[in-house]
């Protein structure tokens, strides 16, 4: 057998003994089946979801009604239903929730192990710039970004993901200091190995677990981000998301009016997916980390 | 918006690397206070750069209402010294800081730092109420759940905290108004104090109290969550560590041994992390202030936003970043010297 | 250990408790303090900023409410139907060669007891004549002005360089020259420091608490008459939502500026009476016709399609309004035609039925297939140069009600073949893009005065390019038109020709002027009634080109006012009670099954 199929064989079975300590967990599998499911709502959403209920011109609801036989969660103010509008959502907040977390994950990965893996000056300056974010009020970093570049979905995806990476890269940074202790890096260097190849080959599959588990929660948070931008206004136009659907029942007098259909489901909707999010993270963490086996 | 919730295994990993061991306390303090400055450096160039990037003339929104003639824009125009370079403008800015002028708001008409300064107030308020009943609770809870965890107890707790932490904060809030103020009546809807004012001293400082129980129980609930999981993390962390079972074998009570010996060496990383995250708190404000009006600078920032008002947005995130290090700065140094396991060194 | 811990949670669990209940428990004591005092109160809510207090500066509409509160004009606009008649001017004869204006000042005093002259009339025109910042507010009023003097102390003589029709309209504050003589920088002058303010308007500034409030207290001095209101006091709140909140819990009497969904949502509340008032504002969506400047350089990157006047008529004729006023504004609106809304009886123009474009989307397609512009693969139509039709749509992202209209918009073009893309923006960037031409459509409106030349001013070729124009719109015919009515002193003759111009405007599809919406108002018709509209026949309270609304107003028997107070304070008492003995019970409960918990783990 060659090397690399023994690696391969190694990490089949380190997935399969990672995936049963995951399942025993049981908020983890909560977690997965909530993510399982809302993910295949919101992939079904543009199949099954006609254009004409979602289009302004074609509804037929009445304004603001309350929930009966025909629109289960009501209508909002421009005659749609609720309950529709709240499935379609999801697709927004899942793209920009992954996206921005990919994002923002690939910065602080990038900038967690060359902090770690230089030393001197360059190391100084990461650390420093990293800093900076992480102490620095994102939101409003965020705000500021969104309201300078054009409105539309890459802005937020942009804006979230370039203020939230710090956490991440201090993550990293520890882990890679961590792994480049151990001896085998050592043999590598000695063996010729550049920068590039300890960083890919070495240090990267060793931080992978750990940087799995950290985007995952990073979704979470990408959500609330989204739905809150959303909501103050920086929303991509002509799109249906959680945080616009909060803001226009806002807009609209859905609070004076005690619209409570308009604003429950959107809001339960984010916590619910949120949830499953963190869930499943700190499952993952746990299931990554033995340390942490005893303290969950 | 944050930061994910905690997933370093303790606080002191994602701290790790801030605290030179050993080394003479001063050079560590004038180190400290060196970056401090090089970062308050960065925020003031960032914030001019980042906002004259921002188009918007806010000369025709002004006369909207009332027609003027091209006399009366030129000479708006030339009151917010918008026919200069850009590189002049940084200048005339750089100048003006130095003598602490922030420039004059487009929107209010005013100059930036009496806005800024008559709503800081209203957000040291909310925000300061905020973190120190966050912190209470966060670090009374955490260090219950770690001390009997696996109960039932520590179960509820985390189980509440992760719930409560996936809410997004606005939300929370929009729910708490509309059960608390709208539907129950028991609270008012708006602001920080009633209209039309309130006479004589204690009953203001009441009125003013009943105003900030909503806004500050959302950021409560959103925020505690983070303190409880650190604290109870570092907590079992250190619950497991050798010394602790010499204390217990020494026949030290269970509460003697926690509160004597693990919570204050769990506190101290614990401690960091608060100080870390005020940043969180200042953007939950922002959304906060916003959903119940309380006039801060996280309300003043949103307004700004709408026109854009770039002077005092300017000004807005010089204070509240030039704060947040400040603070991070002072935590840092404090840390350095409460710290025993460095002090030896 | 034990106990302390347990004293510890005890006490936190105290002080919660003790929070959440204690302040309900406190007879709330806005409500009863008002109604202690023996004078009535009056409060108006306002959510737009007061910049500043001084008329010289003041331009937010808050701000010139206010002043138009405190100080009286030369002449004002009419209750009934928005013309001029005497204010500080009695009576006022023009020469014959309509350039010299003679105006008798009539015989009453400021609000300190000093008389009022002409004197301080020319005082004031010549502040705004000679210093700068003095007419930062009102500088276009007094623009056309060769020279004001004050011949005695009940004359006052106003030369004009050409013969001005807008003369009898301009609004400008009169202020008090044994005051303002003192003033050494005018513009730094907040006039909000030293009360109270003297002026000769209904009401005197006796307070100001910025950011908050600000409290006027009746004139007793005022020529008309004290009013019957004997303090007026502005409150600032944040949003509407919250000033409705205030209106049912009787914070506040008057609330303005309402979305549709509140309005309705206060039907049911017997104590309040609403207003849906036909307001001097009309919103409308400009189309970039790709002017050149007044010098002739061209700007912009407007869509040449635009310049088809085929092509506007067809946009206008796939709206359909009715519908906008139906679904958007819940029906609290009219359907527009052009830029003088009917509140000005006298300059509004309504296009005869030939002529009227309404919603027809078969006629609009029509219309695109004549003039040469096929639909293609896609359903959506191309140019002359077979690029693909799709047009910027320019919204302010304040507006939401406008972000609610562009979605039926982009529907209905898209149903004619054009395509839509909403762009939404600050206000103030949106309005940087209409000033420099980048943009194809562009929501906007404006509130006309109430005389029209100012509004008609905006339409000329001169200022396209500029913060001034509306639509970059030019018409060598409109502007010929335009200095005619300018000149013109016989109101019939003026009125003809403000007709045609708008004629031209209308034929010219210069934009697609939506609506009129109504100003939709509420207030607590339990305590104050009399509010004069204006006009008169179903106009607004707030916002009037005038006083006439909080002028008007009187209380309903203070009486029955008191009682109702005192019973809202009960609610909060028994809640508070309630929720606090819950809390303490819970507290027993838990410290009881605690003791035993622990008890349990010691013994293991």
């Amino acid at each position: 057998m060659s090397a690399s199929s023994i690696a391969w064989t190694r990490r089949r079975v380190a997935l399969g003994a990672a995936w049963k300590l995951f399942i025993a967990n049981r908020s983890g599998l909560i977690g997965l089946i909530v993510l399982g499911v809302v993910l295949v709502l919101a992939l079904l959403a543009p199949l099954l979801v006609d254009d004409s209920q979602l289009s302004v011109t074609k509804a037929t609801g009445g304004v603001l009604d309350p929930p009966d036989g025909e629109y289960w969660l009501g209508t909002e103010e421009n005659g749609r239903s609720v309950l529709i509008l709240t499935w379609y959502g999801a697709q927004v907040s899942l793209l920009v929730g992954i996206s921005a977390a990919l994002l923002s994950v690939g910065i602080g990965t990038i900038v967690g192990m060359l902090a770690a893996h230089f030393r001197g000056w360059p190391s100084a300056l990461l650390l420093r710039v990293t800093d900076f974010f992480l102490v620095l009020p994102s939101l409003v970093l965020a705000i500021v970004l969104s309201t300078v570049l054009a409105r539309g979905l890459p802005t937020i995806i942009l804006a979230i993901g370039v203020t939230s990476w710090s956490s991440t890269a201090r993550l990293v940074r520890a882990q890679t200091l961590t792994v480049e202790a151990r001896p085998f890096i050592e043999r590598a260097q000695v063996l010729g190995g550049g920068h590039a190849h300890i960083l890919v080959r070495h240090v990267l599959p060793a931080v992978f677990p750990l940087v799995l588990a950290n985007t995952t929660l990073t979704v979470g948070s990408a959500i609330i981000s989204e739905s809150t931008l959303a909501f103050l206004g920086l929303g991509a136009p002509g799109t249906v998301s959680w945080g616009g659907m909060l803001k226009s029942a806002l807009d609209t007098g859905a609070v004076t009016a005690g619209a409570w259909w308009y604003l429950l489901p959107p809001g339960i909707a984010i916590v619910i997916v949120v949830l499953g999010f963190t869930l499943a993270g700190r499952a993952l963490e746990t299931v990554l980390n033995p340390n942490l086996r005893g303290r969950r | 918006m944050v930061d994910v919730l905690t997933t370093t295994e303790s606080a002191t990993d994602l701290v790790g690397g801030r605290f030179g061991r050993g080394g003479s306390t001063l050079r560590f303090v004038a180190a400290k206070i060196g970056g401090g400055l090089v970062s308050l450096v960065m925020v003031v160039v960032l914030g001019f750069f980042l906002f004259r990037a921002m188009p918007g003339n806010p000369v025709r929104t002004l006369i909207r209402d009332r027609p003027g003639d091209l006399e009366q824009v030129e000479r708006l125009r030339r009151e917010w010294s918008l026919d200069k370079s850009l590189f002049g403008q940084f200048v005339d800015y750089i100048v003006d800081l130095a003598h602490g002028d922030l420039g004059t708001s487009f929107k209010y008409r005013q100059p930036v730092t009496d806005l800024l300064w008559d709503r800081v107030g209203a957000t040291v308020l909310l925000t300061g109420t905020a973190l120190v009943l966050s912190v209470a609770l966060g670090l009374w809870l955490g260090t219950r759940a770690a001390w009997r965890h696996g109960s039932r107890f520590d179960q509820l707790s985390t189980a509440t905290a992760l719930v409560l932490w996936s809410v997004p904060t606005f939300w929370l809030g929009l729910i708490v108004l509309i059960v608390f103020a709208v539907g129950l009546d028991l609270f008012p809807t708006a602001g920080m104090v009633s209209p039309g004012g309130v006479d004589g001293f204690f009953p203001s400082i009441l009125d003013t109290g009943h105003h900030l129980v909503l806004p500050a129980l959302t950021m409560v609930a959103v925020v505690y969550a983070q303190y409880l999981m650190v604290m109870r993390s570092s907590l079992l962390e250190e619950m497991n560590a050798d010394y602790l079972t010499t204390a217990r074998a020494k026949g030290l009570r269970d509460d003697d041994v926690r509160s004597k010996h693990a919570v204050p060496n769990a506190l101290l990383p614990t401690v960091t992390i608060i100080f870390l995250h005020v940043g969180f708190l200042i953007s939950g404000a922002v959304t906060v202030e916003k959903v119940f009006s309380w006039p801060g600078l996280g309300l003043l920032t949103y307004e700004a936003i709408q026109v854009p008002d770039y002077p005092l947005l300017q000004g807005s995130l010089i204070v509240l970043a030039g704060a947040v290090i400040v603070m991070n700065v002072l935590a840092d140094i404090v840390y350095r010297l409460i710290d025993p396991r460095v002090r030896t060194s | 250990m034990r106990f302390s811990k347990l004293t510890r949670g005890l006490g936190v669990c105290v002080a919660t408790a003790a929070l959440v209940a204690g302040p309900g428990l406190l007879p709330v004591t806005t409500g009863a303090a008002a109604y202690a005092q023996s004078d009535v109160t009056m409060r108006v809510s306002h959510t737009q900023e007061i910049d500043t207090l001084n008329p010289f500066t003041a331009v937010f509409l808050v701000s010139t409410q206010l002043g138009r509160l405190m100080y009286e004009f030369l002449t004002v606009n009419s209750a009934e139907s928005s013309s001029p008649e005497p204010g500080i001017a009695e009576s006022w004869e023009p020469s014959a060669d309509n350039l010299t204006w003679t105006f008798k000042i009539r015989e009453a005093k400021w609000s300190d007891g000093e008389p009022i002259t002409a004197k301080d009339a020319a005082f004031t025109y010549n502040l705004i004549m000679t210093n700068e910042d003095a007419a930062a507010a009102n500088g276009v009023a007094v623009a056309n002005y060769e020279s004001v003097t004050a011949t005695d102390d009940r004359t006052l003589v106003i030369k004009t360089k050409t013969p001005q029709a807008s003369m009898l309209s301009s609004e400008v504050p009169i202020v008090p020259e044994h005051v303002w003589s003192k003033v050494t920088d005018i513009k730094s002058f907040t006039n909000s420091e030293t009360f109270p303010v003297v002026g000769s308007g209904p009401f005197v500034l006796t307070g100001y608490d910025e950011g908050a409030s600000s409290t006027l207290k009746a004139n007793d001095n005022f020529w008309r008459g004290r009013p019957k209101v004997d303090t007026l006091q502005f409150v600032k709140y944040e949003n509407s939502d919250a000033a409705v909140q205030g209106l049912r819990k009787g914070d506040v009497d008057i609330v303005s500026g309402l979305t549709p969904a509140q309005y309705d949502a206060l039907a049911s509340d017997g104590n309040i009476t609403r207003n849906d008032g036909r307001n001097r504002r009309f919103t409308e969506i400009t189309m970039n016709p790709s002017n050149p400047k007044a010098d002739g350089t061209a700007f912009g990157n407007g869509n040449p399609v635009l310049k088809d006047v085929a092509v506007r008529q067809a946009l206008n004729y796939a709206v359909d309004v009715p519908t906008l006023v139906d679904r958007v504004k819940q029906g609290h609106s009219e359907p527009a035609t052009q830029l003088i809304p009917p509140v000005y009886s006298d300059w509004t123009y309504k296009p005869p039925s030939d002529k009227l474009r309404t919603y027809d989307a078969a006629k609009a397609n029509q219309l695109l297939d004549e003039a040469g512009y096929a639909k293609g693969g896609d359903g959506i139509r191309v140019d002359k140069q077979g690029k693909p039709i799709n047009l910027r749509l320019l919204i302010a992202s304040d507006n939401t009600q406008n972000q609610q209209t562009s979605e039926y918009i982009k529907e209905w073009f898209e149903a004619i073949g054009i395509g839509l893309t909403p762009e939404i923006k600050s206000s103030n960037q949106s309005n940087d893009d209409q000033n420099a031409g980048n943009f194809d459509l562009a929501f906007t409106g404006w509130s006309v005065g109430p005389d029209p030349d100012s509004m008609l001013a905006q339409q000329t070729c001169k200022v396209v390019g500029t913060e001034l124009s509306d639509s970059n719109f030019c018409n060598a015919e409109y502007d010929r038109l335009y200095a005619q009515q300018l000149a013109e002193l016989d109101r019939p003759a003026r009125q003809e020709i403000v007709q045609k111009m708008q004629e031209l405007l209308y034929d010219n599809v210069s934009a697609i002027i939506l609506t009129y919406d109504k100003a939709l108002e509420a207030y607590r018709s339990d305590r104050f009634t009399g509010f004069q509209t204006q006009p008169a026949d179903g106009g607004v309270i707030t916002g009037q080109n005038g006083y006439w609304g909080y002028y008007g107003a009187r209380p309903v028997g203070a009486e029955e006012a008191t009682d109702e107070a005192a019973s809202d304070n009960n609610t909060p008492l028994v809640v508070g009670g309630v929720v606090s003995g819950i809390a303490l019970l819970a507290l027993v409960v838990w410290g009881v099954s605690r003791r035993r918990r622990v008890g349990a783990d010691e013994r293991e």
